[in-house]
């Protein structure tokens, strides 16, 4: 080929790859892409008329990426099924569902208590209930399952629920799941009892905290659970940040205690002086920790043991989860019976 | 009229050939001085001395392979003379007459040489077909769509067949998949450039052919020449804006030529399409429907497919008597299927991939008297469809220059059914999608795809033998062939979830039929006419791996008769003749299909099921008004028995089988006119009348429509034969092609822009095709199935060539342009409308049984959430007011009837290179 046509050659190449041509249509972003109400907080995340349960902040992936993962009850779907939802932390559209079951579309499938590791693993409960009449209340299949954040239904299933535990007490359910490091998780094993309170009327899921446990997956076939001593009653559990400190509540208890693992020791860090304190978590490590007490949210600066309450009388507060940063908390605010994410800045 | 007794001597003294591949040359030498016969005198061909002549100076070549050819006459005292580009096309005769002079005297050699198949009686069959080169010439650029310009053709069905019903013999050797013709494609694509011509016949096919009872697909392609010669194309319309540009890139690079003292042919073909199945559907009114300002190319509609076939002939010993061809073909066909469903999450679209090879082998022993043809041929086809594991990347255009890889394929292959009972890793559960700009979830799906996984193989090993002798006054046709065949298939639908209660069972087979044929023929000579008689017989064994098989092995005997005898001007066959094709083995097999209710339903295979009958009877009538002109009048009677249709079984009405109890007939007209390309114009009209009608139209549908009475009673209509699917009524098409003499018109920069400037155009106006209406519901027939018709269509298709040197070389610079009038053609419409459209009422139903469905409220996080559709604010699109709008704006998205509509106007903007 001569110099002449080689270049015209080009030419025509150059002019099909860099012309500009058609190309098939594709959605657009079609969501808002900030929270429902302007700053200043409080922020409303959420106006699901289902339930959105047990936020958790997720690692930041990079700047203005930091999100939260809980709990959201689909209403559009026939089953209700609860999945996990993630939304960025200030606010907007769910950016992702974790969601998917094998079973078909006559289950409820409820994803709840999740917890994410440091290295993106992720541990929540699993359950699946078929929608038969007559069938009893509890799940068909429960249980506490690993994955991770990228591929979250590529499970282990590390225990299957109920279990007895070596306490000797049957553990129904789990909450207020956290990593103590990548191998080992801690939680509170409850007792679950599905109360109606009438003949007719459609039950109730009430867990009571029986004890704070923990599970070591590393390299066994079969983990292994350990009940932590101390933790009679436990209601809520938080883990502090070597791993090594765990925080908690009890039943009917105004105090917020923190238990050291490696040594057993366990003190009383804040004590709200009355009401009942639950849902404790940490922040600054472990320098300031919120807990809901009576139903609403106190902020407690624990070098100066300042307590701030963000009163609603309105509503009632339930798990907090402060953001990566610290500034900011997401908590749940119950109303009648609905159940939505707000985000509070940190007093 | 010098056609006349040319035509005569023709079937006094010579025999013809009537070989799909071969055809044969006649004709007479005479001396100049006085038209005197010479006898003796040798003719010879492609340098092989093959025939003398007779007494009256006639000879005849029988077996002559389609293509170009040199005839050469020798005798003691006169000149040699050659005649060189002698055409010689399958089932055909072409005449070379020779007048030569005494050696001593100088004075030029005379030559005629002239093909008349219009007039031969011997030519029974009903053929009609397209040259190589031709196919170039028009705006076609698939065998398939040439093929497809024949009168009786709708598509890829002829003379009212359903898909499937034809064969393909490729070099004389059959190739056809035995597996799901009717549903599915060959598998292997013949690249134009690779053939000599390719011919449609219809009826009074030898009987060396079977498979078939609609039409054969007859292919010749090239010997490697005797020098190197090529040829390179790219054609697309990317250079093209707007509308135009759908995405296509085409390649051809075509080389033959001699390697020592073989010919090799290779072409390698390759295209990719951005839209592989452009629709000319209406813009939505919408404006937030993101088609509203694309509404050009259909995403996850891509495609590109390769074709790269070798030829080798090589020449066995001194004689020339025995040559050897060796041929491969391998094709690979993949695309995205768009499907409205996933129209906003087209990662779940399913995809389709079909793989064939061609592997033959033909040793040929040919002399003037007898010729052997030991031919065996090994052909694959593999066919994948689910969901890709991951889109593709595409390299430039729509080419990936990958494989797809489907989800779950490693295990169809395997035939894993004890695997697949569980979940398929990879498919995801499919939900209702929140990436619509409606948000509300109903109609489009998201988050996995349907969980489809359909695969299956098809091997055949076949081996044919068909040998040949010529006498004086008869010819003799005789032969058989094997086929060992193996069928795999595979079969899984919802393979997200574990088969169950709601999901069947995994349908998975393997077996190994075998098929064998024999036939004879032969063709007698009288005066004034030709009396052709052939029988062939044909029979399938399933095998033992299909479970039920109790029959053993099927035979049908075919006899085939035909009478042709000249007129005055013009000749008349008569013909019969009874043809066979085993079914579709995949009518021998059970499989699971998808029910959207998810009850388990099943289609239950029936391995005991026969052949599929057609008898045939034809009247058919040539003639040439002019040297130039042409004219043939076929009418033709067919009547179908034993067509596979669907039994019901049980009171389940989509749990079906399968059974040979359907019957019907097609009955037509064929009027052919024809202008040979001559003083710089051509045409050809073809119009066809006909009508198909049968008791089943397909087989994967149920006749037995239950109707609820007003009684309440159930009925089912009363079989009753109504019009085939591809009974379509009335077709024209119109073919010119015209070619500005050199020379001619203004001059332009020195340059004469208008001359050499060839146009090829085709016509083509045709009555619509029928379709059955059911009232709103679906569950009740309007009329009989088939009882209504599309609306007419007609599309006009153009291609302008312009020869110019490029680089030295000869080349073209073209422009095809398909449905050049950008014409909207409606090419299946809603049964419970007759429109394409689903209308208000519909629309709004669908609309108000989704909202009953999803009352529930949109919060504001909620990726369904639009805001343009919470008319009060209060983060919450609810109640009726809010939410039954985006219900009845999806409904109307997603009711768009895409692909009701024909394709668009599109361009093909190609150069050419010879090389």
């Amino acid at each position: 080929m001569s110099a002449r046509p080689r270049t015209r050659f080009w030419l025509l190449a150059a002019l099909l790859a860099a012309c500009e041509h058609g190309a098939p249509f594709r959605p657009v972003p079609y969501t808002p892409d900030g929270p429902f109400t302007p700053p200043p907080p409080p922020t409303r995340l959420t106006l699901n008329p289902g339930l959105d349960l047990a936020p958790i902040a997720l690692p930041a992936a990079g700047a203005g990426t930091s999100a939260i993962l809980y709990t959201a009850e689909r209403r559009d779907r026939a089953d209700h099924d609860q999945c996990f939802a993630v939304l960025p932390q200030g606010g907007g559209a769910i950016t992702r569902y974790i969601c998917r079951t094998t079973a078909a579309d006559d289950s409820i499938n409820v994803f709840s208590e999740a917890a994410v590791a440091a290295d993106g693993q992720l541990a929540y409960v699993r359950a699946s209930t078929h929608r038969f009449p007559f069938r009893p209340v509890s799940p068909d299949v429960e249980a506490l399952v690993v994955g991770t954040l990228d591929d979250p239904h590529n499970v282990r299933v590390l225990r299957t629920l109920p279990y007895t535990a070596p306490s000797g007490r049957i553990h129904q359910g789990i909450s207020h799941v956290g990593w103590l490091g990548a191998t080992k998780l801690v939680y509170v094993a409850d007792s679950v009892t599905y109360p109606r309170a009438c003949s007719g009327c459609p039950p109730d899921t009430v867990r009571t905290g029986l004890e704070i446990a923990t599970l070591d997956l590393f390299g066994l076939p079969v983990p292994i659970i350990v009940v932590v001593p101390g933790t009679d009653s436990a209601s809520s559990v938080a883990v502090g940040a070597t791993g090594d400190t765990i925080y908690f509540t009890r039943l009917n208890d105004s105090r917020v205690y923190r238990r050291v693992l490696s040594s057993g020791q366990t003190d009383t860090i804040h004590d709200f002086g009355g009401g009942i304190a639950q849902d404790v978590a940490v922040a600054n490590g472990g320098g300031y920790l919120v807990a809901i007490v009576d139903d609403q949210p106190h902020f407690v600066n624990l070098a100066t043991g300042a307590d701030v309450l963000v009163a609603d009388p309105t509503a009632s507060f339930r798990r907090p989860v402060f953001s990566s940063d610290g500034t900011r908390v997401t908590i749940e605010r119950w109303v009648n019976g609905a159940v939505d994410l707000w985000l509070l800045d940190v007093p | 009229m010098r056609a006349v007794p040319v035509l005569l001597a023709l079937v006094c003294g010579t025999q013809v050939a009537m070989s799909q591949t071969n055809g044969s040359i006649v004709g007479h030498v005479r001396q100049r001085d006085g038209n005197v016969p010479i006898a003796g005198a040798q003719v010879g061909l492609d340098g092989r001395w093959l025939a003398v002549t007779d007494s009256a100076g006639y000879y005849r070549i029988r077996e002559v392979r389609s293509g170009w050819h040199l005839v050469t006459v020798r005798a003691i005292g006169f000149e040699t003379v050659r005649r060189d580009s002698v055409l010689v096309r399958a089932g055909q005769i072409t005449l070379v007459n020779f007048t030569v002079d005494v050696f001593t005297i100088e004075r030029p050699v005379v030559v005629e040489g002239y093909a008349d198949s219009i007039l031969d009686p011997a030519l029974v069959a009903t053929v009609q077909r397209i040259g190589g080169e031709e196919l170039r010439r028009f705006p076609v650029t698939t065998l398939e769509e040439a093929v497809a310009l024949s009168a009786g053709a709708v598509g890829e069905s002829y003379r009212g067949g359903r898909l499937g019903q034809q064969a393909f013999v490729l070099d004389g050797l059959g190739v056809k998949n035995q597996l799901d013709a009717s549903t599915g494609p060959l598998g292997i694509r013949i690249p134009p450039d690779v053939l000599t011509e390719a011919a449609l016949a219809t009826n009074g096919f030898s009987a060396r052919y079977g498979q078939a009872i609609s039409g054969l697909i007859n292919v010749v392609t090239k010997d490697g020449g005797d020098h190197w010669s090529g040829r390179a194309a790219y054609e697309s319309d990317r250079l093209l804006w707007g509308g135009a540009d759908l995405g296509l890139d085409r390649a051809v690079v075509s080389v033959d030529g001699p390697v020592g003292k073989a010919g090799l042919v290779a072409v390698l073909d390759a295209e990719g399409r951005l839209d592989a199945d452009p629709v000319h559907a209406p813009v939505p009114s919408d404006p937030r429907d993101p088609r509203h300002n694309d509404p050009a190319l259909l995403p996850h509609n891509s495609g590109e497919r390769y074709d790269a076939a070798v030829k080798l002939r090589v020449p066995l010993g001194g004689s020339g008597a025995h040559t050897l061809r060796l041929f491969a073909l391998r094709s690979a066909d993949q695309r995205l299927l768009y499907d409205p469903v996933y129209k906003y999450d087209t990662q779940w679209a399913p995809a389709r991939r079909v793989t064939g090879n061609l592997f033959s082998a033909h040793l040929q022993r040919a002399t003037n008297e007898f010729t052997a043809d030991i031919r065996a041929g090994y052909f694959t086809r593999e066919f994948v469809r689910g969901t890709l594991t991951e889109q593709p990347s595409y390299r430039f255009g729509a080419i990936t220059g990958k494989s797809f890889r489907f989800v779950g394929e490693d295990l169809a292959r395997a035939q894993d059914t004890i695997a697949a009972w569980r979940p398929i890793a990879g498919f995801n559960p499919p939900d209702l999608s929140d990436r619509s700009p409606w948000g509300v979830p109903a109609f489009f799906v998201g988050s996995g795809s349907n969980g489809e996984l359909a695969w299956n193989s098809y091997r055949e090993l076949r081996g044919q033998a068909d040998f040949s002798v010529g006498g004086p006054k008869t010819d003799l046709y005789f032969g058989g062939e094997l086929s060992a065949q193996r069928v795999r298939t595979f079969q899984r639908v919802f393979g997200y979830l574990s088969v169950g209660d709601s999901v069947p069972p995994t349908a998975a087979s393997s077996f190994s039929p075998l098929s064998a044929a024999a036939y004879v023929e032969g063709q007698a000579h009288g005066d004034d006419f030709v009396v052709t008689l052939g029988i062939r017989y044909d029979q399938f064994d399933p095998g033992a791996g299909v479970p039920g098989a109790v029959v053993g092995a099927r035979r049908s005997i075919n006899p085939r008769a035909a009478f042709s005898t000249v007129l005055k001007g013009a000749t008349l066959v008569a013909s019969w003749g009874k043809f066979s094709q085993a079914p579709d083995f995949q009518y021998l097999v059970d499989a699971a299909f998808d029910d959207t209710l998810r009850t388990g339903r099943f289609r239950r295979g029936n391995p005991n099921i026969g052949f599929e009958d057609a008898t045939q009877y034809e009247f058919s009538l040539r003639t040439r008004p002019s040297a130039n002109t042409t004219v043939r009048v076929n009418i033709f009677n067919k009547l179908l028995d034993g067509l596979v249709g669907s039994v019901p079984l049980g009171v389940d009405a989509d749990s079906t089988g399968f059974g040979n109890f359907d019957f019907g007939n097609v009955k037509g007209a064929e009027v052919i006119l024809e202008r040979v390309f001559v003083g710089g114009w051509g045409a050809r009209v073809a119009y066809t009348l006909q009508r198909a009608q049968a008791t089943a139209t397909d087989a994967f549908q149920l006749v037995r429509r239950i109707r609820i009475g007003p009684t309440g009673d159930t009925i089912n209509p009363a079989r009753v034969e109504f019009p085939l699917d591809y009974d379509r009524r009335h077709s024209l098409t119109v073919i010119g092609q015209g070619r500005i003499p050199d020379g001619w018109g203004p001059r332009l920069a020195g340059r004469q822009l208008l001359a050499g400037l060839e146009a090829a155009t085709i016509v083509r106006a045709s009555s619509g095709l029928p379709f059955t209406m059911t009232n709103a519901t679906g569950d009740t027939l309007i009329g009989l199935p088939n009882s209504h018709n599309l609306p007419p269509t007609f599309t006009v298709d153009m291609l302008l060539r312009r020869p110019l040197r490029i680089a030295g070389r000869q080349g073209t610079l073209y422009l095809d342009v398909r449905n050049l009038l950008n014409r909207r053609n409606i090419e299946a419409v809603r049964r419970e409308t007759g429109q394409p459209n689903l209308d208000s009422t519909g629309i709004a139903a669908l609309a108000e049984r989704a909202y009953q469905a999803h009352p529930e409220a949109v919060p504001y996080e909620s990726p369904r959430y639009r805001s343009f559709a919470d008319l009060n604010g209060n983060g919450l699109i609810e109640g009726r007011n809010e939410l039954y709008p985006l219900f009845l704006s999806a409904a109307r998205d997603f009711a768009q009837p895409l692909f009701s509509y024909g394709p668009p106007r599109m361009f093909r903007l190609g150069v050419e290179l010879l090389f």
